[in-house]
């Protein structure tokens, strides 16, 4: 119990970016970002334009909030404050190709290059992948990965 | 630098207002939001897809796709792929979706559906893609299940009757079982807050057919109007097994009266709690509740959890949104519905396999 206590604080007092955002919805921080989320040391990849600009770095409901307001449930306006990424560049080019036969205007939608970002602890935290290998990241206040973010890919 | 915006709507526009009213179900494919989801439409019974086409940084362009039971399931299950089924179409819907609402709606043919919007002909579902929604739903094998009819005295009404008590209790069960789906329990808790007059039972399980997608209702494969007969139905074989064993079960003289005795002490209770009738905006009983009454409403929750040999959805019912008020309201709305199906049982009219 003492060390449940602990971990929740760890998680609000670590600032979240948008937790302005998350307090809406989520008052405390309880459940967003998602309990089973960690702070991990990984390199992760995301659908970007090229280059990379800050607003192919911004979750979606920081584009457009009425996305969140739409939202249904907690855990899915959670995910609208995170950034999708996907563990390999293989997966990430695997979902890319595979949602593109769905989605014809993926280029417009989501970017037409993959980019990588090194992720420390310091910077926030990843929920955990589904089997597919795609997670969403919480930025942590006062962190900008902009820079971070290097293309590696044309899809 | 100019930024992009999105071409102009083709179609026949529409006014936004006259968009359909669907219920949604479900996301299918979501990155960065959903992608692809699931709703239903519930005047007319129908299952449709929402498909994000484009987006610029003003709004996000949708197009609706009504799709039939036999069409979703192949797509589920990546037998069928998504343009096959907006070819199949009679018509789509678009409209633009911004922070301001909705606007640019058009009823669209598949002649005038944009080239640059169309999906592959490889747009399968595949599992890089899909959710663990979908991946459910895909998962959901349905079997054939036989209520039989027997009994000289079986009316036209009484066919109506046990039809409609079992398809409230499928809804019901249905709703317990998939709790873990946000559509579900975000209805479940919307449905039980609204109790505001008699309708509200009747809403809580027409309600909940809302959620319930057409992959999942029980379908009639086979009727037999006679004494003896049958009405044959395709339906998630854990349903079906679940309602034979609370029916039969409640059906046991013993159990019969014991939920009867349960009811009677919720009412008697509300009554010496003052706690009977209908909410409305400056009534909020549920609300008012003592930790005492709080205690007491949950505990004859659980009561019923366990009599109707449900225990396993007693933990996650109790973690709903909802007062134990609420909770209660909608077990004591089951009893009642249940108590239709006991009865035909008990005469013989009804007999449930387990």
């Amino acid at each position: 119990m003492v060390l449940l206590q602990l971990a929740w604080e760890t998680r609000v007092s670590n600032k979240y970016k948008y937790q302005n955002v998350i307090q809406v919805f989520d008052p405390g921080c309880k459940n967003c970002p998602p309990v089973d989320s960690a702070e991990r040391r990984l390199t992760a990849y995301r659908w970007t334009k090229n280059p990379v600009t800050a607003e192919c770095i911004r979750p979606p409901g920081i584009l457009k909030p009425g996305r969140i307001e739409r939202a249904h449930g907690k855990s899915k306006k959670c995910k609208l404050v995170g950034l999708s990424l996907h563990r390999t560049q293989d997966e990430s080019a695997a979902a890319y190709k595979a949602l593109s036969q769905t989605v014809s205007m993926m280029a417009e939608v989501f970017g037409d290059h993959i980019a990588e970002v090194h992720l420390l602890p310091t910077h926030g935290r990843s929920s955990a992948p589904n089997s597919s290998g795609h997670f969403d990241f919480y930025e942590y206040a006062g962190v900008d990965l902009l820079a971070s973010f290097q293309v590696v890919q044309k899809v | 630098m100019k930024r992009r915006r999105m071409p102009a709507q083709v179609g026949i526009p529409l006014g936004v207002r006259d968009l359909p009213e669907y219920v949604w179900n479900g996301d299918l494919i979501e990155f960065d939001g959903p992608v692809l989801s699931l709703y239903r439409l519930p005047e007319q019974r129908k299952d449709a897809l929402f498909l994000l086409v484009d987006r610029d940084y003003v709004a996000e362009r949708w197009c609706i796709c009504e799709v039939s039971r036999e069409q979703l399931d192949g797509y589920l299950k990546q037998q069928i792929t998504l343009l096959s089924i907006l070819k199949k179409a009679p018509y789509t819907l678009f409209f633009d979706q911004g922070d301001h609402g909705r606007r640019s709606a058009a009823r669209v043919s598949w002649d005038e559906f944009p080239e640059q919007y169309r999906p592959s002909s490889k747009s399968l579902l595949t599992d890089e893609i899909s959710t663990d929604t979908a991946k459910k739903l895909a998962a959901d094998e349905l079997v054939e299940f036989q209520l039989e009819l027997s009994g000289d005295d079986l009316f036209f009404e009484d066919l109506s009757q046990i039809s409609r008590s079992y398809q409230q209790l499928y809804s019901f069960h249905y709703g317990l079982r998939n709790l873990d789906r946000i559509a579900v329990r975000e209805r479940v808790v919307a449905l039980m807050g609204r109790w505001t007059s008699g309708l509200s039972a009747v809403n809580l399980f027409s309600g909940l057919r809302n959620v319930i997608p057409s992959l999942h209702r029980p379908r009639v494969t086979h009727l037999h109007y006679a004494s003896p007969g049958h009405i044959r139905l395709e339906l998630l074989p854990e349903m079906s097994g679940e309602i034979s064993r609370v029916v039969n079960h409640a059906a046991h003289p013993d159990i019969e009266l014991q939920l009867e005795a349960l009811y009677k002490e919720c009412y008697e209770y509300f009554k010496t709690q003052r706690l009977a009738g209908f909410e409305d905006a400056d009534n909020r009983i549920s609300e008012r509740l003592t930790p005492v009454q709080a205690r007491q409403i949950s505990q004859f929750v659980a009561q019923y959890f366990s009599l109707l040999m449900l225990a396993d959805y007693k933990g996650p019912f109790s973690e709903l949104e909802a007062t134990p008020l609420q909770q209660l309201r909608a077990v004591l709305a089951y009893h009642r519905r249940l108590r239709h199906l006991v009865y035909y049982v008990q005469i013989g009219q009804v007999t449930l396999p387990d």
